[in-house]
């Protein structure tokens, strides 16, 4: 460790680390600010709710609900004031203050270097290049102009639809008629139970509440069970129970039920139930009409479900209906008419095993219907003729290679993945083989050859070109060059040769 | 002399004759500087280089003037199909002597050089590719149950063509992984072809003089391992190569979506190598953040392997370095 160089460089960077401060204090502020904002839609949901919820409580409002808006400045203003201060109390360290001059100046990470060098003690930070490293570290940080400069700005960008909808949200309290100071929410008509000011007098039942025999607070839970409750289920029970299921039941409903709210007591499931003069059960079919026919159907429907036997567990009742399932799926790959029975006909008629297959499968309600033991079985009649779409087995893939992404090839087209071959994993070079003779139990020879000679230029005389001459005595490229005192007998012989013959 | 003395001399020697190398090979290749400086940093660092361009653009004139200029050893191989691994790397041959007997003797390859040009290198079969495999990580070969070593400095010029894939064998990621760098030689600019044209079909033939030897690049490659790499050069390295890694906390949603196959630690070797070239270069004496960012591109763009999404849509990796930086 370079103690002098560590203190000289952390001198040195002194201001840097003072404006960086200032830097990520600004930048705290800004980020605050965004995060704050980003926050605002669920702040004034969250406000424009206590409020109705303290307007509820209390039986006025606490405050003008103009107010709201206002209060959701603090959201904003209060994150970035925190991040700011967190930003003020963190220690900006002297490594990152030469980082940042460094990025300043460009000067290639020097001063950090330098300083981290100094400051260790590892082999690294000891080695000659290090100590030349740290040296010129601390010549440049004496030489580079120590502020940093102007920070670059963050880009924050100003969600300014989030805060529309924020201010919108907090202007509800406002824009919607309050309950009246003393007056329950329950007590108010039926068009005032679809707003969101009447969301939280709907959760009030009259069995948390002691008063069931207020007409209002029945009439204004007994518009709920049209919301997600089958109407039949809530007309077929009597006025008081209709409202323990309104409990449950979301208060968006409301409106949906006063729509579709039918004008006959016979249209809801609430027909069933006998109406009394000034009971709930106008009310209570009322809430029934919010589903309509669809919730008299459903009320048919459990009806009938009521009235089927209870099966024995592990037990198919004789027409399952996975066989229906099947059937399109099996018929789509057989011809139509007689045969569309799907692959269970045989592909050569056979009407008497038809009959005898009908009265086989006469549902007796006592053999199990193992939709494995279809599959057999229509395998079986099939005898293997006429070939099944789900029997299809995939192609052999005959890709050698084992491939990057993706399952291989099916044979149908389209990319493939990239290929690559196997190759070899390790070759022995070099080493000669015996060279099998056929026929003969023993190896013959070694067979080996000579590979990569490198070409070396012969020297020699330039050949020229002239023309033949048959007295010419031969050349060294001729096959047979003799001796050189056989050179003049040769020539002797063939100039004897080729002589003219005097006759 | 002091010890730092002696540091800064060493470092201006190293930048005194990278400068000369750049300028000895330029008097020959004309533009490509890019290409240049990234071969000249492959041979300082000790890495293999894979060139790929059209036919055409001057990729083996710049290993022969590399060849010419550092006074080494040069040699090329043109990969074909039926390329066996004999013939890179030798074999072994029956010999006869004049006294008539026979001895086994080693042929060496054409590997056994200094600078070797493995030429359309995706031509050969896969088993021949991968004869270059122990001689490029181990710079060593074995044959017939003996290893030899390869000479000093050994470098790899691989270059391979982009356009015609018909036929080709591409290189498997563990011979693409052991290529320092990926560099992409491009068409001259406009204002080079005059010098291009000037220089090669004129009578004048340039001299080239060797600016500095074998072992005055061994003794530089050992002054390049020297150079300290402090932790945000580090860090700036190991982000980059776990972003090329798809479900890694660094990687960018396109590299989720696009990548296969990212990086390998070696790629995290090449750019920090890499750049003590470049700050050796620079005459600096520790690697900055700005020297691997700027090796990024080269030394990551063959490692990471793209998927069928990204090729569809004609995602370049380059692109999605470019996000990393």
């Amino acid at each position: 460790m370079n103690e002098a160089a560590l203190q000289d460089l952390t001198r040195g960077v002194g201001t840097a680390q003072d404006e960086l401060r200032k830097q990520n204090q600004g930048m705290a502020l800004r980020i605050g600010a965004a995060l704050g904002c980003r926050v605002l839609p669920a702040m004034a949901f969250a406000l424009a709710l206590g409020f109705f919820a303290t307007t509820y409580v209390l039986g006025n409002a606490p405050f003008s609900p103009w107010l709201l808006p206002l209060l959701l400045v603090v959201v904003p203003l209060g994150s970035a004031l925190s991040l700011w201060m967190a930003a003020g109390r963190a220690q900006v360290r002297p490594r990152d203050a030469a980082l940042a001059l460094d990025d300043r100046h460009r000067t290639h990470d020097r001063i950090s270097s330098a300083m981290e060098f100094a400051s260790e003690d590892t082999p690294v930070a000891e080695s000659r290049f290090a100590a030349a490293a740290i040296e010129d570290g601390v010549a440049l940080v004496h030489r580079v102009d120590p502020h940093l400069g102007a920070a670059q700005p963050v880009a924050v960008r100003v969600p300014w639809r989030s805060i529309a909808a924020s201010v919108l949200v907090a202007l509800l309290p406002a824009l919607l008629p309050l309950p009246a100071p003393g007056v329950g929410p329950g007590q108010q008509g039926r068009g005032d139970a679809a707003r969101p000011g009447s969301a939280p007098s709907e959760r009030e039942t009259p069995a948390s509440r002691p008063d069931p025999t207020r007409p209002g607070a029945s009439a204004a839970a007994g518009e709920e069970p049209g919301a997600g409750r089958p109407a039949g289920e809530v007309g077929a029970q009597p006025a008081p129970a209709a409202t323990k299921v309104a409990e449950a039941a979301p208060a968006g409903g409301a409106a949906a039920a006063r729509s579709a709210a039918p004008t006959s007591p016979t249209e809801g499931g609430g027909a069933r139930t006998p109406r009394k003069p000034g009971d709930a059960a106008p009310a209570v079919g009322a809430g029934a009409g919010g589903t309509g026919q669809s919730g008299a159907e459903a009320n048919a429907g459990q009806e009938k479900k009521a009235e089927t036997p209870p099966q024995a567990p592990g037990r198919k009742p004789a027409q399952t209906p996975v066989r229906d399932d099947k059937k399109p799926s099996e018929s789509s790959g057989t011809p139509s008419g007689a045969a569309r029975a799907g692959g269970r006909m045989a592909a050569v008629g056979n009407t008497r095993e038809g009959q005898e297959r009908t009265t086989e499968r006469e549902p007796t309600g006592d053999t199990p219907d193992e939709p494995v033991d279809d599959d057999q079985d229509e395998s079986e009649q099939r005898g293997g003729v006429m070939p099944m779409r789900r029997d299809r087995q995939n192609t052999v893939s005959r890709e050698l290679s084992i491939s990057g992404d993706g399952p291989p090839s099916d044979g149908r087209g389209g990319p493939t993945p990239p290929k690559k071959s196997r190759g070899t994993a390790a070759l022995v070079l070099g080493i000669t083989l015996p060279d099998q003779v056929r026929g003969q139990p023993n190896p013959g020879t070694a067979k080996t050859s000579l590979e990569q000679a490198p070409p070396a230029p012969e020297p020699g005389p330039r050949a020229g070109a002239e023309p033949a001459n048959a007295l010419r005595p031969p050349t060294y490229q001729s096959p047979g060059v003799r001796p050189d005192e056989l050179q003049p007998a040769l020539l002797r012989y063939h100039q004897a040769v080729r002589a003219p013959t005097r006759l | 002399m002091t010890e730092t003395a002696s540091v800064r001399a060493d470092v201006a020697r190293f930048a005194e004759s990278f400068a000369a190398l750049e300028r000895a090979v330029h008097q020959f290749i004309v533009g490509q500087e890019e290409v240049v400086r990234g071969v000249l940093t492959a041979l300082f660092a000790g890495g293999h280089v894979l060139l790929e361009g059209v036919p055409g653009i001057g990729k083996t004139m710049l290993v022969k003037t590399l060849g010419q200029v550092l006074h080494l050893e040069k040699g090329r191989i043109q990969f074909t199909p039926d390329l066996m691994p004999a013939d890179v790397l030798g074999t072994m041959v029956l010999d006869e002597s004049t006294q008539g007997g026979r001895a086994v003797r080693f042929q060496p390859g054409p590997i056994h050089t200094n600078l070797l040009l493995a030429d359309e290198i995706n031509r050969a079969t896969p088993k021949t590719q991968s004869a270059l495999l122990e001689a490029m990580q181990e710079l060593q070969v074995t044959v017939g149950g003996t290893t030899r070593a390869l000479p000093q400095p050994f470098m790899v010029l691989a270059t391979q063509n982009p356009i015609e894939q018909e036929g080709t064998y591409p290189l498997p990621e563990a011979q693409l992984d052991r290529f320092l760098f990926k560099l992409l030689v491009g068409y001259p600019k406009e204002g080079e072809y005059a010098a291009i044209l000037d220089r090669t079909t004129g009578a004048g033939t340039v001299q080239l003089e060797p600016v500095c030897s074998g072992a005055e690049v061994q003794a530089l490659r050992k002054l390049v391992r020297e150079v300290p790499v402090p932790e945000n050069a580090r860090q700036t390295a190991v982000r980059l190569v776990m972003g090329t890694q798809p479900g890694s906390d660094y990687a960018t949603q396109r590299v989720n979506r696009y990548v296969s196959l990212g990086s390998s630690p070696r790629g995290a070797q090449a750019l920090v190598l890499a750049g003590k070239v470049a700050a050796l270069r620079d005459q600096r004496f520790a690697v900055s953040a700005d020297d691997v960012k700027a090796a990024a591109k080269v030394a990551l763009r063959h490692r990471v392997l793209l998927n069928f999404t990204a090729l569809s849509e004609g995602v370049k990796v380059d692109d999605l370095l470019a996000e990393l930086l």
